[in-house]
């Protein structure tokens, strides 16, 4: 703030001074002298400031004068006052680029002169001058250079010069500040005539010249891209082709003079050029052929020129490729092969997949190679087992060969023959710890651990794409036995698995492989796998999941990790390991909904899954506790009770639970009708037999195709009703049977087995005679086949437990014939007694 | 004429004189301009003359001599194949004449044309080949050229039109001085075969 405002003041006053001297009749009150207004930075700088005699600020007393530069003043030490109107400062070493030195007096609140004193360096020389012509309209010579490296603080002008020979005509180009290129106009530059061209940089402190260029405007032309017109080849020329080529139409002109052609060929199969490019030094664009040797016999190659005027200039831009075809000779070299065997268990012969590549020395001098694989036989001849383009090949042989041969042939000959030794394979393990890590974009990085050495003549690497298997995507690499990695190339892609083996070999045989899988670079698998509830109990759930498919793994799996939260409730994870797809979701809220999705994890990165609801069953263990303790107690309980009456009212729990049957001798059967025993057991015929309940009489032997666990039942059930069981039996089926005559012959029992059902509502009741009169045991002329069981509609036919059932019974009784159909001894009496009348 | 010019026999002293390499290295840059300038006058032609029937491939030479006796358009000199009759010296002294006059009337009718850059473009590759012509005569020591200057011929063009016919009449006579001088620098060019033929 006070700097500028000083400077303000001197500005005014230095202004008021030089306005008093245009003004003709007021003169200024003092005057700077100095050595230069303009000094290179860092050097002292002397000035001389002398007041007037009669300048009004000094006039009738003694002054002393003071120096300031810029806003500092400058110590007395500096300053030698040679009267008290003179005074001669000396700044030894002005290091600012742009200052006010002032003079003034009464310390320095009057400033009577100053001087603006700037600094810099001299300009430096201009650097790396290049000039380029343009033969596109308008014609130009364009020339561009550097400044100096170092700043000079000071205004500095270029300007470009130019010097024709033979005609002496000069130019000068001066240039605005900051422009450091000029294009030199067509009339300004000759053709086929050497120009000098240089540059001046110009300030108050120097002149600076660049180092002259001097060249004929032609050779400093960049040519337009020429054009290769053909690319062929000339009989008998082997390894060799013949480019025509031409230069641009709007450079055709050129055509009668010297250039430089370069060419470079690259094989069709191959990405990269030959290097270096070939260089031909002088050519004619008259003559625009140009022959290529030691090439590649019968190898198309792709090939691509550039020119510039002759030995010098810069090159013109490469043409388009054109490709041609060297002349084929047949294969020489060999390949290098790499032999998987198996004994092939069925026919005693050994499968043999056999792969092979070209060596570096092959050369298949031909477009288009097949290979032969050869057996020798027995005939001294040789059989061939494969012939293909491609580079491997299937086939059996015989477990007594030993060799195979692998040769290559084109449409001119064919290669010499590979042997190929036949490796048994052996049980003998040479290596462990395989590993395979990516060594850069496009390479594995293979290392194993030798095992056993002795006897091992080398390695094998092979490895493929996992997510192709066919067999053509198999490549191999031969490790000399004493190294134990391997750096494997190929077009690897990133994501995608590659299995890589490594075989030892040994002078009998060649061992199993150890195999490892591999990816080049891993990211997040492209899918989540959905998670599926796998069992539920009590608070706990199981969720398992698919493996992802191979293709959308992208890498390993590191883990599962399933997320899961009820609402407002904090997250919780459970986490399975690749191999393990399962993982329990403990201690859930049972009367909650949850939220849960799954994050797969790659080594490259992770991907969650979509959201899933997970709801448990409402119920809990205490509602199981009391409904289970509550159906125990009415079981009991009715258990109690039912025994107890038993016991307390054994008669009329008779007359009230078994029926009241009939006395044959003192009644008409006709007259018994079945009101009578609906009366007496006025529940029954509504009353479906349990299904699950066992029920039978016990005089009769169960059939056999009740089930174990019936039959159990039955036989367990069957303790407490021995005794009704026995009294009433007449079946025809027991002939030791005995008959007793009492005073109540039981006719029938019906047994409540052992149930899991509910407790029924009614009891289930006997069916019982209380007729005193033997009534089955004189019956001999009637021996019905067998007992119908109490039949309904629901009724298996495995719940006839008294024989077959009856099929033919008719549809549609109902009512009474039901009734009928409870008793079934009576029933057959009734009909039979119908029949006989 | 073509083949006529390389069979014609070369005087003794001029023979030696073409055989030089250095003579030859101008000679195929000179050939070079003449190629260049032949290249470019369709293109000239059709940047300054918009007067449909001014064509360039017409012989409008002899339909507009009076106009070019107007103007003020002098005759190109007439340049043959050099031979014991028309020497190098004389040959090399019709081109530099012929490029001169050339060049002075391109000058002159230049600043009357609204588009001159294909113009001066055309005028400086007269100029470059004029020098090189030079060269060769410098070399032949038996004509010291005068120093090359950008005279420019007096010619009379009151109208648009003049303009115009005088531009035209400047480049198809330029045309065919330039055909001349190809002609003639062909065969003096020892590196000139098949490949001439080629071409």
């Amino acid at each position: 703030m006070m700097t500028s405002a000083w400077m303000l003041v001197i500005a005014v006053l230095v202004d008021s001074a030089n306005g008093a001297r245009s003004q003709g009749d007021i003169q200024p009150c003092a005057r700077i002298h100095t050595s230069s207004s303009v000094v290179p930075l860092g050097s002292p700088v002397t000035a001389t400031c002398v007041i007037r005699e009669d300048c009004p600020l000094v006039i009738g007393q003694a002054v002393h004068i003071e120096w300031r530069l810029g806003s500092e003043l400058i110590l007395n030490s500096f300053a030698a006052n040679e009267s008290n109107r003179v005074s001669r400062i000396v700044v030894p070493s002005f290091n600012r680029t742009e200052a006010l030195l002032v003079c003034c007096i009464q310390n320095c609140s009057q400033v009577v002169t100053g001087v603006q004193i700037r600094a810099g360096y001299p300009p430096e020389e201009p650097q790396n001058l290049t000039c380029e012509t343009k033969f596109s309209s308008p014609s130009s010579l364009n020339c561009e250079w550097e400044p100096g490296q170092r700043d000079t603080h000071l205004p500095t002008k270029y300007s470009l010069h130019t010097e024709i020979r033979d005609i002496n005509e000069n130019y000068t180009y001066k240039l605005p500040p900051d422009v450091h290129h000029y294009s030199i106009p067509r009339n300004e530059f000759v053709l086929f005539n050497d120009i000098k061209i240089y540059v001046k940089a110009e300030n108050d402190l120097g002149v600076a010249t660049s180092a002259p260029l001097v060249f004929d405007p032609v050779q400093a032309a960049k040519f337009d891209q020429p054009s290769i017109e053909t690319v062929g080849v000339e009989p008998k020329r082997l390894g060799c082709l013949k480019l025509k080529w031409r230069m641009s139409q709007q450079q055709s002109w050129l055509s009668h003079n010297q250039l430089s052609l370069e060419v470079r060929l690259r094989t069709a199969d191959s990405d990269q050029m030959s290097d270096p490019p070939i260089l031909v030094s002088q050519v004619r664009p008259t003559k625009a052929v140009t022959e290529c040797c030691r090439l590649l016999h019968g190898t198309r190659y792709l090939a691509q020129i550039r020119v510039r005027y002759y030995m010098q200039g810069p090159w013109s831009e490469w043409s388009s490729s054109k490709s041609g075809v060297t002349l084929e000779t047949a294969p020489t070299g060999r390949l290098d092969s790499w032999m998987k065997v198996s004994r092939n268990h069925t026919s005693k012969n050994l499968d043999i997949q056999l792969f092979w590549k070209p060596s570096k020395q092959f050369r298949a001098n031909g477009q288009s190679l097949t290979y032969v694989v050869l057996k020798p036989n027995p005939r001294g001849k040789r059989e061939r087992m494969c012939s293909t383009n491609e580079k491997w090949c299937a086939f059996q042989v015989s477990g007594r060969v030993r060799k195979v041969y692998l040769s290559a042939v084109n449409s001119v000959g064919e290669s010499p023959l590979t042997k190929i030794r036949i490796y048994q394979p052996k049980a003998h393990t040479a290596i462990m710890d395989v590993t395979a890590f990516p060594h850069n974009d496009r390479s594995f990085l293979v290392q194993w651990t030798a095992e056993v050495t002795l006897g091992l003549t080398d390695y094998v690497v092979e490895w493929k794409p996992l997510l192709n298997l066919d067999l053509s995507h198999i490549r191999f690499e031969t490790v000399n036995k004493n190294q134990s990695s391997l750096i494997i190339n190929g077009s690897f892609e990133p994501y995608k698995p590659y299995g890589i083996s490594v075989y030892p070999r040994f002078k009998d045989g060649m061992g199993p492989p150890q195999t490892v899988n591999a990816y080049l670079r891993q990211k997040a698998p492209s899918v989540v796998p959905k998670i599926q509830i796998k069992k539920t109990w009590c608070s706990d759930i199981e969720v398992s999941w698919d493996e992802i498919p191979l293709q959308q793994r992208n890498g390993f799996i590191k883990s599962y990790q399933v997320f899961y939260w009820e609402e407002n409730g904090s997250v919780q994870v459970e986490r399975a390991d690749a191999e393990d797809r399962r993982v329990i979701l403990k201690n859930l809220n049972t009367a909650s909904t949850y939220e849960a999705f799954m994050m797969v994890s790659t080594f490259g990165g992770s991907l969650n899954g979509s959201t899933i609801y997970v709801k448990m069953n409402s119920f809990d263990a205490l509602t199981v506790v009391i409904t289970v303790t509550a159906i125990g107690v009415g079981l009991a309980f009715l258990i109690i009770s039912t025994i107890w009456t038993c016991f307390s009212k054994h008669k009329k729990l008779n007359g009230y639970m078994w029926p009241v049957v009939p006395d044959p001798a003192n009644s008409s059967i006709k007259k018994w009708s079945s009101e009578s025993t609906q009366f007496t057991h006025p529940s029954w015929d509504n009353e479906e037999p349990n299904p699950i309940c066992l029920s039978h009489l016990s005089f009769l032997d169960l059939p056999t195709t009740l089930s174990k666990e019936e039959d159990d039942i039955w036989l367990n059930s069957s303790e407490d009703t021995s005794d009704l069981g026995e009294s009433i039996c007449g079946s025809p089926f027991i002939p030791t049977y005995s008959g007793r005559n009492s005073e109540s012959v039981p006719y029938a029992t019906v047994l409540l087995s052992s149930c899991n059902d509910p407790v029924p509502d009614e009891p289930h009741v006997y069916l019982r005679s209380e007729s005193t009169q033997p009534l089955l045991e004189t019956e001999e002329y009637f021996t019905p086949k067998c007992y119908q069981n109490v039949a309904n509609d629901r009724m298996s036919k495995e719940q006839c437990f008294f024989g077959p059932c009856d099929d033919d019974i008719p549809e549609g009784e109902e009512g009474p014939a039901i009734v009928w159909d409870d008793f079934p001894f009576l029933r057959a009496l009734a009909m039979n007694e119908s029949e006989n009348d | 004429m073509a083949s006529a010019a390389r069979s014609a026999p070369l005087p003794e002293s001029g023979s030696a004189l073409v055989e030089d390499p250095r003579f030859q290295e101008i000679l195929q840059r000179s050939r070079s301009l003449t190629q260049k300038i032949l290249d470019s006058i369709a293109d000239t032609h059709s940047s300054c003359v918009h007067t449909e029937t001014l064509k360039l491939d017409s012989s409008d030479i002899g339909r507009f001599s009076t106009m070019a006796a107007n103007i003020g358009i002098p005759s190109a000199p007439v340049l043959s194949a050099v031979s014991e009759n028309f020497t190098l010296e004389t040959g090399l002294r019709v081109m530099h004449d012929g490029l001169q006059l050339h060049q002075g009337l391109l000058s002159s009718i230049a600043p009357r044309l609204a588009e001159k850059d294909k113009v001066v473009a055309l005028m400086s590759d007269v100029r470059d080949l004029k020098i090189q012509i030079v060269k060769m005569q410098k070399m032949n020591q038996s004509h010291i050229a005068a120093p090359p200057t950008l005279g420019s011929v007096e010619l009379r063009l009151p109208g648009e039109f003049e303009v115009q016919v005088a531009a035209h009449l400047t480049l198809v006579q330029l045309q065919a001085f330039s055909w001349d001088v190809a002609r003639c620098l062909r065969s003096l060019d020892h590196s000139a075969g098949d490949d001439d033929n080629q071409s």
